[in-house]
């Protein structure tokens, strides 16, 4: 019966193969009933049926139970003076059988899981070619409940894997995100991610963390070039690293020059680089802050001004991760209260301003229509400009609003 | 094999001048590593010119393969120089990306 169930038959709906083998065997033998049945537990179904309509019958009567116990075609010649079926109720009853001819519908692994039978009301004999023909129609059947076996586990294989390779790809980009954002006296956070594929963990990441003994916060955001498992380890690597490196509270190119000579040293495929932004954010008491930016290859942070004053910030250095001793500098500002500063990925350059964007300018003039609000207003702003649908690459940015939300 | 963009070189005084033309974004990665990057690693030529003044658009995969291609240069010791257009998307991308110097330009306006 696990044959049975593995071949995933019963109940199935009727199907056009089947029903083809039912009506040329009915042709082929020249009877009225031609059935494809397997045989459950306690009941025969019929998977197909040409000349009969009923969808299952009990295991009760016993022809095709009978015929399935055996390995070679079952044979009633004349079943109301067959000793073995003339009590039968198919016989003796309204559909009056007389001749009853199965073949075992066998599996390549030696299971029958029910049969191909040909019926008719009168008597009849089949010579060893009609036997043989019986025979092979009954592995045409067999062949195609395989097809239909082995179609069925490749499509659930699939699902199941990219269910799989989603859910690591989903597990994996949140240990390369902050599950949270730190609370950071004097600055309201809001971030946002929007991944391109669900099936791929991206290379863009961010990160925000606090220093043992400077005031606000240490912001990040970064892109590491290519997708997968490569760029994930790579992503984790510098998040890390980044972390480790400002505890030190050193100027942010100075954290860029050390975990440029941390990749460089420490991934094992030499052609991959990242880009980064990164900015120390240091709330003043008169509402402000004062921001330091320093930028491996990557677009310039956005500050807006509460009178919609947009800037770019930072000065340009190399990608980390590539060459040997790059050098990165650090550009200050001061930041008025209620400034906002924006850093993100490249992909959201292609998002906002469409395909093949490399200009800031549509990203900018979202950013003026919300000069002063909140974080989270700015955020939410940043995601009504994204297009339905999914994007082309991932896309990440930061939003860091100075002073408190009244 | 599906083309992302546009391949045509040739040997002009014996450099090897290689001319890309289009998108060049991480879907055309293999095709440029086997049309570029192969190319300038295998060269018999005294030097290389990338043209990329036609290139719309070009993304991290493509500052990555130009990148290898500086590498395989290198690794042959040919000069090899990039011809963008001022403004372009490459020049856009190259400064971006502060690898600038790392490069011989020719910049055209």
């Amino acid at each position: 019966m696990a044959a049975v169930r593995r071949y995933d038959v019963l109940d199935s709906p009727p199907d056009g193969a089947f029903d083809r083998i039912t009506s040329l065997a009915a042709r082929l033998f020249e009877v009225p009933i031609a059935l494809v049945t397997i045989v459950d537990t306690d009941r025969i179904w019929f998977k197909s049926q040409h000349g009969l309509d009923a969808g299952e019958i009990g295991r009760d009567p016993g022809l095709c139970a009978s015929a399935i116990l055996q390995d070679a075609p079952y044979l009633v010649n004349d079943a109301a003076t067959d000793p073995r079926t003339l009590s039968n109720p198919l016989v003796a009853g309204e559909l009056g059988l007389r001749f009853y001819a199965a073949a075992p519908l066998t599996t390549h692994d030696g299971h029958n899981l029910g049969t191909l039978c040909v019926i008719d009301r009168q008597p009849r004999e089949l010579t060893e070619s009609e036997l043989s023909s019986l025979r092979d129609l009954a592995s045409v059947v067999v062949d195609e409940l395989e097809l239909r076996l082995s179609a069925r586990r490749t499509v659930g294989l699939e699902a199941d894997l990219r269910h799989l390779a989603e859910e690591l790809a989903g597990t994996l980009q949140e240990s390369l995100l902050p599950t949270e954002l730190p609370a950071v006296e004097g600055l309201e956070l809001a971030a946002r991610y929007h991944v391109a594929h669900r099936d791929q963990v991206g290379g863009d990441f961010y990160d925000v963390f606090l220093q043992p003994t400077s005031p606000g916060c240490v912001a990040v955001v970064g892109d590491i070039s290519g997708k997968g498992a490569l760029a994930a380890s790579l992503t984790g690597t510098a998040r890390w690293a980044l972390r480790t490196v400002a505890l030190d509270e050193r100027a942010p190119s100075e954290g860029l020059a050390r975990l440029n000579t941390v990749l460089f040293q420490a991934h094992s495929e030499p052609n991959r680089y990242c880009t980064l932004a990164l900015a120390a954010i240091r709330p003043r008491d008169d509402g402000g802050a004062d921001l330091t930016i320093s930028l491996a290859g990557h677009p310039p942070p956005l500050l807006v001004e509460p009178d919609g004053t947009v800037e770019r910030l930072g000065t340009t250095g190399p990608i980390a991760g590539w060459f040997q001793d790059p050098v990165y500098s650090d550009s200050s500002r001061s930041a008025p209260a209620g400034s906002v500063l924006l850093l993100f990925t490249d992909g959201l350059l292609e998002a906002i301003g469409g395909h093949a964007c490399v200009s800031d300018e549509p990203l900018q003039a979202v950013l003026r229509r919300v000069a002063g609000r909140g974080a989270s207003e700015v955020a939410d702003a940043l995601d009504a400009a994204l297009p339905a649908g999914e994007l082309s690459d991932d896309a990440a940015f930061l939003v860091i609003r100075v002073g408190e939300v009244q | 094999m599906t083309e992302f963009f546009d391949v045509r070189s040739g040997k002009v005084n014996g450099a090897l001048v290689i001319t890309v033309s289009g998108e060049v974004d991480v879907a055309g990665e293999t095709q440029f590593v086997r049309q570029v990057v192969d190319g300038v690693g295998t060269t018999d030529a005294q030097r290389v010119v990338l043209d990329l003044s036609r290139v719309a658009f070009m993304d991290s995969t493509g500052l990555r393969m130009l990148l290898l291609c500086k590498r395989r240069a290198e690794e042959r010791r040919i000069p090899l120089t990039l011809s963008i257009t001022a403004d372009g998307p490459v020049s856009r991308l190259i400064d971006v990306s502060g690898v600038a110097e790392m490069f011989q330009l020719e910049r055209m306006g």
